[in-house]
C-alpha cells in the first residue's frame, strides 16, 4: 500500500497545454521540514506523472542526507501534514535546483536525466516569458495518507539572466 | 554556550567542500530547509540517536547513522528553541541559515 497518492498534473499557459515544464511536489510536513519531489517535465499536453514510488524515494534520500533535519511520513509517529502541493517552477527555482544538484549529486541519489530536465525547463520558461502557469490536478488513484491534495498556480517573476 | 549539528557520512562531504564550512541550508531541489541542531553533546552515535530519535531510532525507521558531530559557530544566524525532542533527551533548535562549522568529529558506535 502506498503512503501517498498517484496523480497527474497538467500545467497550461492562456489556456494552452504547456510542455517542457519543470513541475514541483511539496509535500508538508507538521515537524521539521517539507520534502519536495520533482517529478519531471510535462509532455505534449501539459502533463506530467506524479508517481507515489518516486515521490518516496526522494522522502528516502532526503532523510538519509540529512538524518537531523526531515520527520516522518506513514507510520505511527508521521509528521506528515496531510496535505500536498504542486507548482510550476519558476526561473529562480529551477537555478536554485541546478545549484543544489551540483551541490549534491556526488553523494546523494537523482533520477539519471534530472540535471537535463532541469536545463530544458529553464530554457522552456525562458522562451515562454514571463506568463502565468495555471496548475491542475487531474486524477488522484490512490489516497490513503493524503487527506487533501491542493493545486497552486504561479505567476513566475520577470525572467532572470541566464545561469554563468 | 556550545551547539552541535550531527550529521551523515555524505553531508560531512559535502561541509568540507565548502569554504569556510557550513551546513548547507538548501534541499536536494534547492528548497530552502532549516538545519537542526542540539546543545547536547554526545560522543556515540547510540547515544545521539536515542536523545535526538534520529538514525537507526527515526520515527519512520532505521534511516542513515549520524557519523559525525558537527561543533557550529551560529554567529550572525537566527535559530529557535524547539524544545525537547518527542521521544528522546536532548533539546533541539533550528536555524534557516548556514551554521559555520568549526570542527567535524567523528563519533563511536
Amino acid at each position: 500500500m502506498n503512503l501517498l497518492p498517484d496523480f497527474e498534473v497538467r500545467c497550461s499557459v492562456d489556456g494552452t497545454p504547456a510542455s517542457g515544464l519543470p513541475v514541483l511536489v511539496q509535500i508538508k510536513m507538521r515537524e521539521k521540514n517539507d520534502y519536495h519531489h520533482l517529478p519531471g517535465l510535462t509532455d505534449a499536453e501539459g502533463k506530467v506523472s506524479v508517481e507515489s514510488a518516486a515521490v518516496e524515494a526522494d522522502i528516502e534520500a532526503a532523510l538519509n542526507l540529512f538524518p537531523s533535519d526531515y520527520g516522518a511520513v506513514g507510520g505511527a509517529n508521521s509528521a506528515f501534514a496531510g496535505v500536498l502541493s504542486v507548482h510550476a517552477m519558476n526561473v529562480s527555482e529551477v537555478e536554485a535546483a541546478l545549484r543544489a544538484y551540483d551541490l549534491f549529486h556526488a553523494v546523494s541519489p537523482y533520477p539519471k536525466d534530472h540535471r537535463a530536465n532541469l536545463e530544458a525547463g529553464y530554457r522552456q520558461l525562458l522562451a515562454l516569458a514571463p506568463r502565468r502557469i495555471d496548475v491542475e490536478i487531474l486524477s488522484v488513484r490512490d489516497g490513503t495518507l493524503a487527506s487533501k491534495i491542493t493545486t497552486g498556480s504561479l505567476a513566475f517573476p520577470a525572467m532572470a539572466s541566464a545561469p554563468a | 554556550m556550545a551547539f552541535y549539528h550531527y550529521a551523515s557520512e555524505d553531508v560531512r562531504l559535502v561541509i568540507v567542500r565548502s569554504v569556510p564550512w557550513r551546513v548547507p541550508n538548501t534541499d536536494r531541489l534547492g528548497r530552502p530547509r532549516e538545519v537542526y541542531f542540539t546543545d547536547s553533546l554526545f560522543h556515540s552515535i547510540a547515544a545521539a540517536e536515542a536523545a535526538l530519535q534520529i538514525g537507526a531510532l527515526h520515527p519512520k525507521g532505521p534511516h542513515a547513522t549520524p557519523h559525525f558531530r558537527c561543533e557550529i559557530d551560529l554567529t550572525g544566524c537566527t535559530y529557535t528553541n524547539l524544545g525537547a525532542v518527542a521521544g528522546g533527551t536532548a533539546t533541539e533548535y533550528a536555524t534557516p541559515d548556514q551554521p559555520q562549522v568549526t570542527a567535524i568529529i567523528g563519533m563511536n558506535p
